[in-house]
């Protein structure tokens, strides 16, 4: 063999040794979290020997595994090509330096460098705090039907609380007001000024008090009644008129009811206020007098205190 | 029972001898005044209470003439005292005066020693003036120098003030115009009586009171008026009208409340008593009701009650607040 051919038989010995043995990744840059592939294949003889690596967790120092492929084995009449894939991803930014994979003696893989990046926070298209440009929450996120319903249900939703609201203040008001009143809804009882009078006369008459001597006390209760009939029926202050504004208030009466009154009145004043006396047939007509004045002078609706 | 009913009897009887001199005295006055009914009878309650009367009212309504003619009507001291702004109260009252004869002072009496005063625009005098006056209507005696000397009975004082041309005048303090027992005041008389009033000045002669009464039928008739009897009920109403203007809110009057600046002092329940006793006895009874009472309320009661700034900026007048008093305090 002549030097030209030893040469060129230890060149494609060599660049067939170098070559057929290989470990590449898709991109030598990534961003964390990024997962890329690797691809180790190498070509043996028939008979060589090799050792196929366990690509475990810690092959390689933060950088990942996160799947492993099959060993696939290629054969022909003298050689064998077997690859693997890997899948792999690093969670640390960093340049990491993969090893070469040794076979055996003579055939091992290249190296690699693989570069993990972060997201660079100063990067203007990102706008990483940028919050204002995202539109969650506004209208503008929504379409308008959705905006009408949603609207529609603010709107029961506050009906909801306002008729709550203002049906508890109702409830407490009442029973407030029931309970102080002691009563519920009991009805006003309307007792006519002339039955209250008449009444009051009845139980003067039956006190005796004429017979007992306290004659003033008669004439003056006697006299408070009337007057307390007439405030209610004809309405104007006579409990704190005298006699003659009084009489003169009730013009309005036939002149025989007038004359009454005015002699009842008159004759209670001589007994209150100037010692006056009666007889005991005086003391009787009296009351018949107040009794006969109030039943022709009553008005059937006028109410009692 | 019987007793306390002669007792009555009796002083109705008093009461129908001695009020010939009401008739005497309206008849003699009514021949000068005219109408102004209402101020001759306050002249006579203030005559026979024992008290003394101020009258208010603008110009010419004769209020000089009125007490002027009750002054003839008696036989009695009169003097008459205009009241101008250089008044002094040695003028009134009197003074000390040197001989250098006798080398020894004398007493000069004033014009108050009189029976009847006619203390003419009073508050045109300075208070001074006023002061010495009203201290001798409160304690009836004078002092001159180191004598006093008691004033004569009857002693009754009648001044009358201008409500208008205030300027230059000096307003009566309320202490002293509580002095007075009656403030009256004088309003126009109706076209009727003023037509007669013109007659009169018209007429070749004006109408001269006489004197038709002595002084010892004033006092007599005094001594009826005080038997004239007031019930404890009428004592109470009296009582419960002056506790009211004290303390409205107390009596129902909470929406006078804030007009009244002060109420009626003591004086006042016994100025009321006494004035509704001798209206009682003009009107010819021998017991008040509660009507005397009610027609002296206003004379009685209308200088003794202060107004507030509210009740002055809401026009509300003294009258307008006895009214009220009046329809609110229940008669016992």
């Amino acid at each position: 063999m002549n030097m030209k051919k030893i040469i060129l038989l230890l060149t494609t010995l060599t660049v067939t040794i170098c070559f057929s043995q290989k470990a590449e990744l898709d991109t030598s840059d990534i961003l964390i979290g990024d997962q890329i592939q690797l691809n180790v294949s190498s070509i043996f003889e028939i008979n060589e020997k090799y050792n196929w690596p366990l690509f475990n967790d810690s092959v390689f120092e933060k950088v990942e595994i996160i799947s492993r492929g099959e060993i696939v084995e290629t054969k022909n009449d003298s050689t064998i090509l077997i690859s693997q894939k890997l899948i792999l991803t690093s969670f640390d930014s960093g340049s990491y330096y993969i090893p070469p994979f040794i076979f055996n003696e003579y055939k091992k893989t290249n190296g690699n460098l693989l570069n993990v990046n972060t997201i660079s926070i100063t990067d203007s298209n990102n706008k990483a705090y940028d919050i204002t440009s995202y539109k969650i929450g506004t209208t503008e996120d929504f379409t308008e039907e959705e905006l009408a319903e949603i609207r529609r249900k603010r709107w029961i939703i506050a009906g909801i609380i306002f008729a709550t609201l203002f049906l508890g203040f109702i409830i407490y008001y009442l029973l407030r007001k029931y309970k102080k009143d002691g009563t519920i809804l009991k009805p006003k009882i309307i007792i006519p000024a002339h039955v209250t009078a008449l009444n009051k006369l009845q139980k003067l008459k039956k006190e005796k008090l004429w017979q007992k001597g306290e004659l003033k006390e008669y004439y003056t209760r006697i006299s408070t009644i009337i007057r307390e009939y007439i405030e209610l029926q004809f309405e104007f202050n006579a409990l704190e008129l005298p006699t003659r504004d009084i009489v003169s208030h009730l013009k309005i009466l036939p002149e025989n009811e007038v004359k009454m009154l005015e002699s009842i009145l008159k004759k209670a004043d001589n007994i209150k206020y100037a010692k006056g006396l009666s007889l005991d047939e005086e003391n009787k007509l009296i009351i018949q007098q107040s009794v006969e004045f109030i039943k022709k002078t009553k008005i059937e609706n006028a109410s009692s205190k | 029972m019987e007793e306390k009913n002669i007792d009555i009897k009796k002083i109705n009887e008093k009461i129908n001898k001695e009020s010939a001199i009401i008739d005497l005295l309206s008849m003699e006055l009514s021949k000068v005044i005219v109408g102004q009914k209402e101020m001759v009878d306050r002249l006579l309650v203030a005559l026979l209470s024992d008290g003394h009367i101020l009258l208010e009212g603008v110009p010419g309504l004769a209020k000089t003439l009125a007490i002027s003619t009750l002054a003839k009507t008696i036989d009695a001291n009169f003097s008459r005292l205009q009241f101008t702004p250089d008044l002094l109260p040695a003028d009134i009252l009197g003074t000390q005066i040197y001989s250098p004869k006798k080398e020894s002072f004398s007493i000069k009496k004033g014009p108050i020693f009189s029976n009847f005063i006619l203390a003419d625009e009073i508050n045109r005098a300075p208070a001074k003036v006023q002061s010495a006056l009203l201290e001798a209507m409160q304690e009836r005696q004078i002092t001159i120098g180191d004598q006093s000397f008691k004033l004569e009975e009857p002693f009754l004082v009648m001044a009358t003030q201008n409500p208008v041309e205030q300027e230059g005048t000096y307003p009566l303090p309320e202490a002293q115009v509580d002095r007075f027992m009656l403030k009256v005041m004088i309003d126009y008389p109706k076209k009727e009586e003023e037509k007669l009033i013109m007659r009169h000045n018209l007429a070749k002669e004006f109408p001269q009171a006489k004197n038709i009464l002595k002084t010892e039928s004033i006092i007599s008739a005094r001594e009826v008026v005080k038997e004239v009897y007031m019930d404890e009920k009428i004592e109470q109403y009296i009582l419960d009208i002056i506790f009211a203007t004290r303390n409205p809110e107390k009596n129902g009057l909470e929406k006078i409340k804030d007009f009244i600046s002060f109420g009626g002092s003591p004086r006042a329940s016994i100025n009321l008593a006494k004035a509704s006793k001798a209206f009682a006895f003009i009107k010819r009874r021998g017991y008040v009701i509660p009507e005397d009472v009610r027609a002296m309320c206003y004379d009685v009661l209308r200088h003794r009650i202060g107004l507030t700034y509210e009740a002055e900026a809401e026009n509300i007048t003294t009258e307008d607040i006895i009214t009220e008093l009046l329809n609110t305090v229940e008669i016992p």
